[in-house]
């Protein structure tokens, strides 16, 4: 039976016990290959129990309908969604979207979203850039261009989170004088035309959008031209934010079965474990682990007291962590040897997540570069 | 920032105005290139000075003339010293750290009176006689000798590595008292007076050509029976734990040197030409290696926080130091390498060293160079790798 405590007025930790008592019963590895198999990247019951649980609500006001908690705690339950590998669409739904329209919604969208978010009714997304790896605006492959009360809509979006499950989706346009609109669209509408992006991680799941001409009221605008670029870079520290606190997450799960995996695999005569090349290889992953958890707590920290040094720790959790993610799901593959090359265990899955989240809203490259312009200074010959 | 610290602003404003009216603003530029015997007895000022403002050793009890410091107030200091860029006072190191917090434990009273006011009030300098030329990482295995004559001990072998025994009055000594018991149950602790006879110090070069370290031959050298720290043939016990009690708070100030050392590195690649000329600063592969080490660096001083709180909260160092000793002294080793290259033939160009220098003086082969002293003393790192994969990470020891 489960638990049905709700997650409201726990701390941090007493919090992400909760969750993960949740996930190991919920988020199996069985069940996660069944989800890969039949629903592609979105696990529906699972999502539903998480809106019970009060998780989709956790870091929505308490007037729509959510628990008021930060993004400290929010960024727990991503953590504990990495380390369980789960497939949904809390990332673009409730993160990318209940996000921006914190950040920059109009209260009659807020009325009307964030509840339905917080209930876990609402699926939603975002399309912030970044399909090359690079994420500024001159990155971006859709135009909009202003028509008296309305806007049109004209390009592709590519790599959408879970676009073809949502009723909305907030799109990132360039404007005529290079600046940037940020517009909801219904991507089932009939004007755009919606075709899946199947990618190596199976416990993800995106659309790529395309449209022509498509025509929508200025009011679907979230802000305005003005400051349509600034809430784009919000939009992309928080959506740093969330991959680095899944790669933390990740990280420190791989390292835990890794070690257990060897403990109990015996050859010469005794545990693996015990050998110290493999020993300080260990040593090296956990150094990389503790590491992202602090960059981590500190962007989750920055970001949600609006703190001066926000970008910068957003940046850097997101290219420390997930490049950290990566070297150690690549090794925990290495050590588990043969088995580790197989479908049934799953240091594959947790590589193929990592090299995803490695490449999505910016690599590690883009936000190095980002890093290097707030904190020196942008290169004046480049 | 960390939370429990924000109570203690008036203290730790007045350890800043202590700091901005006694640190020498000047001491880098004078010590460059100084002499041992001016080091030394600039170590000896400052140590005077840190002691009647009280903060010589924050640590240490006021029954032997500490101020009885909070925990916090000891993190609070050691902020404000490395804020400052205090000299640290590394020819005390053994006698403030591993002296007192060893006769603390294990000493008697006696010892105590003996030796601690000796350290605060005339400085006097103590070195470790560990290890051996045979007994490296695997110190367990030395085979220095003890035996018992009557009201003392004779001592014959040889020992290495002891930093400052030119300068040391005492010595902290480990020898085999019981060379049939298994390896690290035969060993006993002393207190070596270095004016014994039969002690014979020897200095050896380091790479830097450099006289810190010695070899201590012992030939026929009597300790008193009452100079033996515990019970004979405990010595290892004590050890291992006196020398847990290394202070945490003694890696702040090397992470706050380095975020002035990222600045440094920051102003060699403005003044450094990279591709067509331009400056390296200008090149991404360049701008890419320094977002890196600032995401590197802040994480350090983060990790450091997060001990310290869970000190302040739950107490106990715990092994969170070790891999903090880790990530730190292998951060600096690539940051002083990557800056030695970035730096072409410039930083190539031999230049006037700085005695007891902060762990980054912008002479940066040097700097690199001198890294490895984090990397190999106190436990390699690759002894901390096996010490941490089997305690934090529960993985089974080495079948021997």
């Amino acid at each position: 039976m489960i638990h049905r405590t709700r997650t409201v007025d726990m701390d941090s930790e007493e919090l992400r016990a909760a969750i993960r008592d949740v996930l190991d019963r919920e988020a199996t590895s069985e069940r996660i290959r069944v989800v890969m198999d039949e629903s592609k990247g979105h696990d529906a019951k699972l999502y539903a129990l998480m809106a019970e649980l009060g998780w989709t609500g956790l870091a929505i006001p308490e007037q729509y309908g959510g628990s008021g908690a930060t993004l400290i705690e929010l960024g727990v339950v991503l953590q504990e969604l990495g380390r369980s590998l789960v497939s949904s669409s809390f990332e673009a739904s409730v993160v990318l979207f209940g996000g921006a329209l914190l950040l920059a919604g109009r209260e009659d969208q807020r009325a009307s979203f964030l509840p339905r978010i917080a209930n876990g009714d609402l699926l939603a997304s975002a399309a912030l850039g970044g399909a090359s790896g690079r994420c500024e605006v001159g990155s971006l492959a859709l135009t909009v261009e202003p028509r008296g009360a309305s806007l049109s809509l004209s390009g592709k979006l590519e790599y959408v989170p879970s676009a073809d499950l949502s009723e909305l989706v907030l799109v990132a346009a360039r404007g005529p004088q290079g600046d940037t609109a940020l517009v909801l669209v219904d991507p089932r509408h009939e004007a755009i035309e919606i075709s899946p992006q199947p990618v190596f991680d199976p416990t993800r799941r995106f659309s790529r959008l395309v449209m022509h001409d498509h025509v929508v009221p200025r009011e679907s605008m979230l802000g305005d031209f003005s400051n349509g670029e600034a809430l784009r870079e919000r939009l992309i520290e928080l959506g740093a934010i969330a991959l680095a606190s899944d790669s933390m997450g990740g990280a420190g799960k791989v390292l835990e079965s890794t070690i257990a995996f060897m403990k109990g695999r015996e050859q010469f005569g005794r545990s693996i474990a015990s050998f110290q090349a493999l020993k300080h290889r260990c040593v090296d992953m956990m150094m990389r682990a503790e590491a992202s958890a602090v960059s981590v707590e500190m962007a989750l920290e920055a970001f949600s007291r609006e703190a001066e040094e926000a970008p910068v720790a957003a940046s850097e959790a997101k290219f420390y962590s997930c490049d950290s993610y990566v070297h150690v799901a690549k090794e925990g593959l290495q050590m588990h040897g043969g088995v580790g090359f197989t479908w049934e265990y799953d240091c594959h899955l947790y590589l193929k997540r990592a090299l995803l989240n490695q490449a999505l809203l910016g690599d590690s490259r883009w936000h190095r570069d980002r890093v290097a312009d707030l904190v020196l200074g942008p290169a004046t010959a480049l | 920032m960390i939370a429990e610290l924000e109570a203690l602003a008036g203290f730790r404003a007045d350890v800043r105005e202590w700091c901005r009216e006694h640190v020498p603003a000047d001491w880098v530029a004078r010590m460059t290139g100084a002499s041992v015997d001016e080091s030394l007895e600039f170590q000896r000022v400052w140590l005077a000075e840190l002691r009647e403002g009280g903060l010589a050793a924050p640590h240490w009890s006021s029954e032997w003339t500490g101020r009885d410091y909070s925990f916090e107030e000891e993190i609070v200091i050691a902020e404000e010293m490395a804020r400052a860029r205090a000299p640290r006072l590394d020819t005390f190191f053994v006698s403030l750290y591993h002296t007192y917090g060893l006769l603390m434990e294990a000493g008697t009273e006696a010892q105590r009176r003996r030796h601690l006011p000796a350290i605060l009030d005339h400085g006097e300098i103590w070195c470790q006689g560990f290890s051996e030329p045979n007994a490296g990482s695997d110190l367990a295995s030395l085979r220095t000798r003890a035996q018992r004559r009557g009201d003392v001990y004779v001592v014959n072998g040889q020992k290495v590595w002891s930093t400052y025994a030119m300068h040391a009055r005492f010595c902290l000594l480990l020898a085999r008292t019981d060379p049939a018991a298994r390896k690290n149950r035969g060993i006993s602790y002393f207190l070596l007076d270095m004016r014994t006879p039969g002690v014979e110090v020897r200095p050896i070069v380091d790479l830097g050509r450099r006289q810190e370290f010695c070899e201590l031959f012992l030939v026929d050298v009597e300790i008193p029976v009452e100079n033996r720290i515990g019970e004979e043939n405990e010595g290892w016990r004590i050890a291992n734990s006196t020398l847990s009690t290394e202070r945490s708070t003694l890696l702040l100030m090397p992470a706050e040197q380095l975020r002035v050392a990222y600045w440094m590195l920051v102003d060699l690649a403005r003044t450094t030409p990279g591709s067509g000329g331009r400056p390296a600063i200008e090149d991404v592969g360049v701008r890419r290696d320094l977002a890196g080490f600032h995401a590197e660096i802040a994480n350090l001083r983060l990790l450091i926080n997060r001990m310290l709180t869970q000190m302040i909260r739950a107490g106990g160092a715990g092994p969170e130091s070790s891999i903090i000793k880790l990530y730190y002294s292998e951060l600096l080793q690539r940051f002083t390498c990557y800056a030695a290259q970035l730096g072409g033939m410039k930083t190539q160009e031999l230049a006037p060293l700085l005695g007891a220098a902060p762990y980054v003086s912008g002479v940066w082969e040097f700097d690199f160079l001198n890294s490895y002293t984090w990397t190999i003393s106190a436990g390699t790192n690759e002894i901390q790798r096996n010490i941490i994969s089997e305690r934090v990470l529960g993985m089974p020891r080495e079948p021997k």
